[in-house]
Formats: C-alpha cells, structure tokens, sequence
C-alpha cells in the first residue's frame, strides 16, 4: 500500500466518523442559545426599579427623565382641569364678596352643557328664577337680595332638578327630593 | 249753649279720631278678602264661600299673608289636577289658617305643583304639617309660651309674629325630621333638629335668642316623641 492510498483511507474513515456524529451537532446552536435564555434572570419590575435607581450616570439621568416627563404630565393635568374647575376658590370669593357687599346672596351651578339653568326656592315662591353664563365658560350664576331667614331652594338644569348645591347650609328631604338650604345672616354678620 | 255745642263737636271730632283708623284698617281687610276672593273665583270650586270664610279668619288672626295666598291660588289654577283634588289642598290650607300660621302650608303646595307632584301626595303633605303646626303651637301652650296681640312682648305672651315664628320652625322641623326617615322615638334627635334650627335663626337675628331659649330650655325630647307620634297616629 503506498501512502497516498493510505492518506485516501484515513480521509475515507474521518469523513465516516463525522456523517454518523453529524446528527449530534444539528441545531446544536439553537439547543445552545434555548439553555442560556433559560438559566437567565427574567426581568421584573424590581430589576426595573434596582436598575433605574442604581447610583450609574445612565441610571440617574433615567430617574431624571422620568422625573421630568411625571411633572410636565401633572402640570399638564393641572392646568386643565383648573380650566375646567366650575369657579376656583378664588374666583368664588371673589364673587361672593362682591355679592355680599351689594347685598346679595350667590347662586352658582356648573353646567357646561346646560341650554338653562333656574333657581327655585321659596323666596321666589317655587317660581323659576334664570341664571346666566354671560362669558359662555358653562358656570351659571345669580345674584339674589335676600333677607335674613332660612332659605330651601334647587336648581333646575334643563327641566331636570338638582337639590344639592355643594355651596348650602345643609340639606332637607322634600317630597322625596334633596332641597338645599341656606342661612342668610345680616351683612356683617357673617361668620 | 255755644259751649255746649263746641264740645259736642270737639266729642266727634275725638271720636271720629280714634274711629278712623279702625275702619281704615277694616277697609283695608275687605280689599285684601276682595282679592282673594277673585283669585279663588278662577278655580270654580264648590266650597269657594268655606274656603273664603277660613282664610278671612286667617287673615283676622294674622295667620297669613295675602300675597302667598294669592299667588299659591294662581299656582293652583294652572295646576294639572281635577277641580276635586284642587279643592281639597286647599281646603287643607283653609282649614288650618283659623289656628295656626300657614305659610309653611302654602310653601308646600307651591313646591309640590312646581316639582310636578301628584295632589294626593301634596295633600298628604299638608295634612301631616297641618298636624305638626297644631301640635307645636300646643306644645309651646303647655310649656307656658303665649301667643298676645300686641307687637310688645309681654310678661305673659309673645307678640304674634314671634310667637307664629317658633311654631311654623318647631313645626317644620319635626316634619322635615319625619320626612327623612327619623325615628319618632329618637326625640333626643328632634330636639337637636330644633335647638340648631332655631339657634341659626338667632344668629341671623330672624328670631331673638331669647325665644330661642325660651324653646330650647322649655321643651324635652320626650315632648317631642309624644307630639310626633301623636302625629303619625292620626294620619
């Protein structure tokens, strides 16, 4: 046997050796990657938060931008549910002073979508007294001159009544409705 | 003899002084009757006359204001009910204003047809406050509170229009206690109804403090008890 012969031989019986294992290293990659991702730590909402607060530049500006995005959303949420708020406490004392001085009492119902809002009590005889909302923001309000005395009254939104005016006294049961009630002392004698 | 006749003329000309102004006043009361009278003419009800003779009491007795009367008579003009149900609201209020004030009465009806509710139950409204007034007005009897004529208070009575005040409020506090539910046996409850009702009212000098503790320092929970279910007894 020359050499030549010999080295085809080898080659013959390496090339067999590698056919019959082949079927061991097919997917072998994928076996390998599918392990890996097992024996890894799945993620959570407490690595989420270690590694947001980890003392690390990246970590810190994360809690910057998170900071930031929170505030600005708030901010936000603020402005516009102020823009929607019926009357601010200001604006209320603003107004009620102002009717106070002059006398009056404040009559004040929110109703953005509201085409009429009325006031009815017994110091109109239960008869429908019109609010307005002369700048359109959905806050209807009335000036009424009351004398001293105890007062029950609702509103009147659209035909429907409303007995509870968050701004009363306190409230009375009446034919099985809510009426509000109001106190109204001498100018200057409120408390 | 020109003695005799200047005298008798200074005689009628004191008397027609103190003359005058009873008969104005009288006058002025026949208008005020005059006026109910037309209004309740629009309603065509058979016991109109009835209905007019107890509101005129009323009016004797100043238990009423002849502005509500007339206004809860247009009220019930328009009101969707039959002539039968329309008569007997008012003959509610009408039989009530000979014994006690009642504005809280006609407060009722004129609530009662602006919410649209039914005359059967805004009879039964006034009916049970008609009670109320009566009891309360006896309430304040027995504890020795009067009711005078004079607009003076006096060692033994009220002037009228105070003393109508602490009934119609007594009154319309045990009510609105009743309607809500509460326990005619909780009198304790009741009482504090009354006591921070009334004491509002003080603070807004609607009623002076010292009728205020006149009724408070008067009556007990267990009056108050007596007079609900006495009440809700009759009804």
């Amino acid at each position: 046997m020359n050499r030549d012969r010999l080295e085809d031989l080898i080659a013959e019986v390496l090339r067999q050796e590698v056919d019959e294992a082949s079927y061991c290293i097919d997917g072998l990659e994928d076996r390998v990657v599918t392990e890996l991702d097992g024996r890894l730590p799945k993620p959570s909402l407490l690595g989420f938060v270690k590694k947001m607060v980890a003392p690390t530049r990246a970590g810190q500006l994360t809690q910057l931008a998170i900071v930031g995005a929170t505030a600005a959303v708030f901010l936000i949420i603020g402005v516009f549910i102020a823009d929607k708020l019926p009357v601010s406490n200001d604006n209320y004392q603003l107004l009620t002073s102002q009717a106070s001085a002059a006398g009056e009492s404040l009559f004040v119902m929110p109703a953005p979508t509201a085409k009429s809002v009325t006031v009815v009590g017994n110091f109109t005889g239960w008869e429908a007294m019109p609010l307005s909302d002369e700048d359109g923001d959905g806050i209807w309000t009335a000036k009424i001159s009351l004398s001293p005395g105890r007062y029950e009254y609702a509103f009147v939104v659209d035909g429907k009544w409303w007995g509870q005016d968050p701004l009363a006294d306190e409230y009375v049961q009446s034919f099985g409705q809510y009426n509000s009630v109001r106190y109204i002392v001498r100018a200057g004698d409120e408390a | 003899m020109r003695k005799l006749i200047v005298s008798a003329i200074a005689s009628l000309i004191v008397l027609i002084l103190i003359v005058s102004p009873v008969v104005a006043a009288d006058n002025a009361q026949q208008e005020e009757i005059a006026k109910i009278g037309q209004a309740l003419e629009t309603l065509e009800l058979s016991s109109s006359g009835k209905i007019l003779e107890m509101l005129e009491t009323g009016l004797v007795q100043q238990h009423l204001m002849v502005d509500k009367v007339i206004h809860v008579l247009e009220q019930l003009a328009s009101y969707q009910a039959v002539k039968v149900d329309k008569e007997k609201i008012l003959l509610s209020v009408a039989r009530a204003a000979p014994k006690v004030p009642i504005g809280l009465l006609i407060d009722k009806v004129e609530e009662g047809i602006a919410r649209g509710i039914g005359p059967v139950v805004i009879q039964e409204v006034v009916a049970r406050r008609s009670l109320l007034l009566a009891e309360a007005r006896d309430l304040l009897y027995e504890k020795r509170i009067f009711r005078g004529a004079n607009e003076e208070a006096s060692f033994f009575a009220l002037p009228a229009e105070r003393f109508d005040q602490l009934v119609t409020q007594v009154a319309a506090a045990i009510a609105e206690y009743l309607e809500a539910g509460g326990s005619p046996l909780e009198g304790h409850k009741i009482y504090e109804k009354i006591n921070s009702r009334l004491s509002a009212l003080a603070r807004g000098e609607v009623i002076p403090l010292e009728d205020v503790k006149l009724v408070i320092e008067r009556i007990d929970p267990t009056d108050l008890t007596r007079i609900s279910l006495g009440v809700l007894d009759q009804l």
